[in-house]
């Protein structure tokens, strides 16, 4: 029996490209209980980039920064590091944003040995929570979370 | 004219073409699917559906072949008016063409 012809389609399925990665270093807070003194920038702590909420520093809630693992960064092709979220032990998925780093090593990359600046936001941001941390060497072996 | 653009016709009915190296179709699950799978496709990214037809012109396709011969092979193997045939093969063609899907081949 002969097959029914129909006019011969090709239904094209276009996806987006995962454009970012994990970085394969890791940073932890190191503010703490009110340790924003290091780097004497508690001024800028209070006016983060001029803009509102102008938060505090992150001793303000539980912590969960201070466990590198919590904190989750994204690097792009083009090498742009963003903050992709904190695992907050009492607000879980916490979002927030990239600030700036410090290029201890003079080598223009974030790496190890360099200082980074980040900021988390309330599940309302309404309120924000500043960051800063020493990079960590990456980890051998380090899984893309990707 | 009309003769002269018989001629024309017959000529590009009788050039050969082929499936680019740049996709793969693959059967998964019952259906298929094409894979471009070349940097230089125009097509990356994405994954193709095609239908039953679609399928058929493809497998066709795969080794160099000319638009007259495929025609009469979808005539041979499905139940549809002659000029439909003949129009949508050479749609095929050249949309493909288009989307540098097929090639021309000596």
């Amino acid at each position: 029996m002969e097959r029914k012809w129909e006019t011969p389609r090709i239904l094209v399925q276009e996806f987006e490209p995962n454009e970012y990665v994990a970085v394969c270093w890791t940073v932890a807070c190191r503010v703490g209980n009110g340790n924003y003194g290091e780097y004497g920038q508690e001024q800028n702590w209070r006016n983060w980039n001029g803009q509102r909420p102008y938060g505090g520093n992150c001793h303000d809630h539980t912590g969960s920064c201070s466990i590198a693992s919590n904190n989750q960064f994204n690097v792009s092709e083009s090498g742009q590091v963003s903050f992709y979220a904190e695992n907050s032990s009492d607000q879980g998925s916490l979002n927030g944003g990239y600030t700036h780093y410090i290029d201890n090593n003079g080598n223009n990359t974030i790496d190890d040995g360099d200082s980074i600046f980040w900021y988390t936001l309330s599940g309302n941001e309404d309120r924000r929570w500043n960051h800063y941390g020493i990079v960590t060497n990456p980890t051998p072996n380090h899984p893309n979370r990707s | 004219m009309k003769e002269e653009e018989k001629k024309i016709s017959d000529a590009d009915r009788e050039r050969r073409y082929q499936i680019s190296e740049d996709f793969v179709l693959r059967q998964i699950g019952g259906e298929y699917a094409i894979i471009p799978i070349g940097e230089a496709s125009s097509i990356s990214n994405a994954v193709m559906s095609p239908n039953d037809s679609a399928v058929f012109l493809w497998k066709q396709f795969m080794e160099p072949n000319s638009e007259e011969k495929v025609t009469a092979k979808v005539l041979e193997e499905y139940e549809a008016p002659a000029e439909k045939v003949k129009d949508d093969v050479h749609r095929f063609i050249q949309e493909s063409l288009r989307r540098q899907i097929l090639k021309e081949v000596d």
